[in-house]
Order: structure tokens, then C-alpha cells, then sequence
């Protein structure tokens, strides 16, 4: 009979609310706000209140997809990567945009924004709460 | 108090008269409710917070409680209840959501700090063995306020209040006593889809109503909710309605259904 409370930081946004999944002999059963944290002070918003669902949902992705015929169909990493470079290479700077995630850290919002201005040298950079 | 509380446990558990004790552990700092298995385990034990035993598992809508009890079948468990702790459990086992068999109470009254900060109206379970129970009452202040507000000045209190709901279902899901499969607060006949604020008062006072009987004043509601509507306000009035129109107040007799019961319920059987 192990029950566990696993402190996490809600994924969704990057305000970083402190929240503790509840971890039954191995299985994800809840989400519980954590009172001390000084972020959020016991409090979620309803994305922090679901966020163990998304770990066990049937709609999940869990492989790469490429578009082929016209259909979506499973693709390594390793495809899925080289087909992304081969397309920034060859698009112009201005065809190309970015958009980074308040759910990175500060570190991989810089690797992002340098990716785009230095080496594909576009400007267009933006991240997901704007969108 | 806590020393004799854990020495107290760990006799239960070293005796062989319980397999489990459920209680608030001490993990780096933070109160998070767990099970002790071993005496060992017990020297984490703590008495603090406002941290919640009793919880609502999702999105399987299983209490904590019954979910342990339904792997493990005959299992003999302690829980430290503060009076809060208590009301939910008494609750929860009348609607049929967990058993008491094998059940202990250790039962803990709260001090005048903790009583007066969860403004709790009965900071004590029944027959407390750890702490003394506090007769006086401990009520929130702004009940009286609310009390001597007019009609008008009351409406535009909750239009201010309400108003401010971001729909997160905070209050619905910190509450020990919110486990219906199909929530009334999720139906599109209620609640309209993507509308921000809901429909004044509907949204809030679906919730209030449908826990008319139930709410055990622990002030999960308005402790989750991020937009600080006075959501214990509401409901300690509406318990304030129930006990004097029914002379009942959920949580503190185990022995005694809601009033509720006997009333035919109407439900609507029109489509959302």
C-alpha cells in the first residue's frame, strides 16, 4: 500500500505553480495544490487541477508523426529531425518562424532564440503565450 | 502534543491492532497527507496546516480513503482526524462513499491558533483523545457582516464576488464531498461552455445547493480558489439555513441521514 505525494511544477504555463501528484502503488490518481508553495499558495488554475491526465491519455503522442500522402504516420526521431533541418535549410530566412514555450526554461528560450536569429538569421521569434 | 499523538500511533501499529495510520507527514518541510505502515515511519507524523486529509482522487472521483480500502479488503486503519477530518468521513461513509469498518478515529482537537485561523465552527472531532475541545465558537466574522447586509447590498456583494470566477473548479475539486460522476456544474443546461465568468449566480450556487446537506465547513473551497472568492461565506450560510429550517448539520452525527432524503427529487429530464 505505497500512496505518495510526488511534488512537481504544473507543466502547462510558466508561472510555475507547485502542485504534488498523488501516486498510487505506481499509478497516477490526482492532483492536490501544495499549501507551501510560495509561487502558488495552495492554489491551480484548471489546467494544474488535470495535469496528471495527459500522462495516461489515449491521445497522448508518443512517436514523432510525418505528414506522407497526405496522412500522418509514425516516424522516428531521427527521420522527424532530419526532415525539419533539411526544411530550414532550405526555406529563406523570412519564411521562417519560431515559436518557443513558457514551459521551457530560460536556458532552451535562449538556445531557441539564438537557433533562429544567429543561424537561420530570421527575426521571427515569439513564444506560445502570445498565441 | 505531537510526541504523545506519534507514541500513541506507534503502539496501535506495534500491537498489531491496526495495519495503516493516515495522517499529515512531514516531507521536507511541507504537510502532505500519507499512510504509515511502520512504527519507524511514524517519527514524520505531524499536526499542522491547513493541508486536507480527506480528498477527492480524479478522475477516478474515488476518495482516498475508499481507494485503499478497495485494494485491500478487512484492512484495519487509523486515521488522524482533526474535527474537519471527521465531519468528511462521517459524511462520506452516510452517502455510501467509504466504510468505517475497521476504521479507528484518533481524534485531535485543535488549538485556539489553528481554530481561530480556519475560523472552524467546531474545531474538534467527537471524542477528541489528543487536545481539548473548544466549546466557544470560532465563526467567521464576515457571517455577521453578511447578516446585517440588506437585499440589495447582498446581490451586488456576490455579483462583485462571483464575478471573479475564472471557472477553474478549484472549489468543486478541493472539496472532500464532491465525487458525482456527472458534475451539475460541468452541464451545458447549467454552465455555458467557454463563458467567462459563468452565468451569475448559477454556476456557484449549483454547488452550494447540491452540497445544501453535506458540507462539512473545512474551507477547502475557498482555500483552493485563486480569484479569493469568500466561497465559505456561502456555504457557512447556507449551513446556517439547513440547521434552522431542518435542525441538521452535516458532518456531526454519523448516526443521522440527511433530512433531504425523504424529499421527492424532481430532476429534470430535458437534453442539455
Amino acid at each position: 500500500m505505497a500512496t505518495e505525494s510526488v511534488f512537481s511544477v504544473c507543466p502547462y504555463c510558466g508561472t510555475g505553480c507547485g502542485l504534488y501528484l498523488q501516486v498510487h502503488d505506481g499509478q497516477l490518481v490526482g492532483v492536490r495544490p501544495a499549501q507551501s508553495h510560495p509561487a502558488s499558495q495552495g492554489k491551480l488554475c484548471i489546467k494544474g487541477w488535470h495535469a496528471n491526465e495527459f500522462v495516461t491519455s489515449k491521445d497522448r503522442l508518443t512517436t514523432p508523426l510525418i505528414r506522407r500522402n497526405g496522412k500522418l504516420q509514425p516516424a522516428s526521431w531521427k527521420e522527424a529531425v532530419e526532415l525539419v533541418a533539411q526544411k530550414l535549410k532550405a526555406a529563406s530566412p523570412d519564411h521562417v518562424a519560431a515559436l518557443s514555450s513558457a514551459k521551457c526554461t530560460n536556458e532552451e528560450n535562449y538556445l531557441m532564440q539564438k537557433l533562429v536569429r544567429a543561424v537561420l538569421g530570421s527575426n521571427n521569434v515569439d513564444h506560445c503565450a502570445r498565441l | 502534543m505531537i510526541e504523545e499523538l506519534r507514541a500513541h500511533c506507534k503502539e496501535l501499529l506495534a500491537g498489531k491492532r491496526l495495519d495503516s495510520i493516515y495522517g499529515l507527514g512531514d516531507q521536507g518541510g511541507a504537510h502532505v497527507p500519507r499512510f504509515f505502515s511502520t512504527v519507524d515511519e511514524l517519527d514524520d507524523l505531524v499536526l499542522a496546516g491547513k493541508q486536507r486529509l480527506i480528498f477527492t482522487c480524479r478522475p477516478s472521483d474515488q476518495n482516498i480513503i475508499a481507494l485503499v480500502q478497495g485494494q485491500r479488503s478487512g484492512l484495519r486503519l487509523g486515521i488522524v482526524a482533526r474535527g474537519c477530518d471527521e465531519r468528511a468521513l462521517f459524511e462520506l461513509a452516510k452517502l455510501s462513499q467509504l466504510s468505517l469498518d475497521g476504521v479507528e478515529v484518533v481524534g485531535v482537537a485543535c488549538d485556539r491558533t489553528q481554530a481561530e485561523e480556519c475560523r472552524c465552527s467546531q474545531p474538534y472531532p467527537q471524542d477528541p483523545r489528543f487536545g481539548e475541545k473548544l466549546e466557544e465558537t470560532f465563526d467567521d466574522p464576515a457571517v455577521a457582516r453578511f447578516r446585517k447586509m440588506g437585499a440589495e447590498e447582498r446581490l451586488a456583494f456576490w455579483e462583485h464576488h462571483l464575478g471573479k470566477c475564472i471557472k477553474c473548479y478549484g472549489c468543486r475539486n478541493a472539496c472532500p464531498l464532491c465525487f458525482c460522476k456527472e458534475c451539475q456544474m460541468e452541464r451545458e443546461l447549467f454552465v455555458r461552455r467557454g463563458a467567462l465568468p459563468p452565468d451569475f449566480p448559477l454556476f456557484h450556487f449549483v454547488h452550494m445547493m447540491h452540497l445544501a446537506d453535506r458540507c462539512v465547513d473545512c474551507g477547502a473551497c475557498e482555500d483552493a480558489c485563486p480569484m479569493d472568492i469568500p466561497l465559505r461565506l456561502l456555504k457557512k450560510v447556507m449551513r446556517g439555513a439547513v440547521r434552522d429550517l431542518f435542525n441538521y448539520e452535516p458532518g456531526i452525527d454519523p448516526t443521522r441521514g440527511s433530512p433531504f432524503a425523504g424529499i421527492a427529487r424532481v430532476e429534470t429530464t430535458h437534453g442539455d
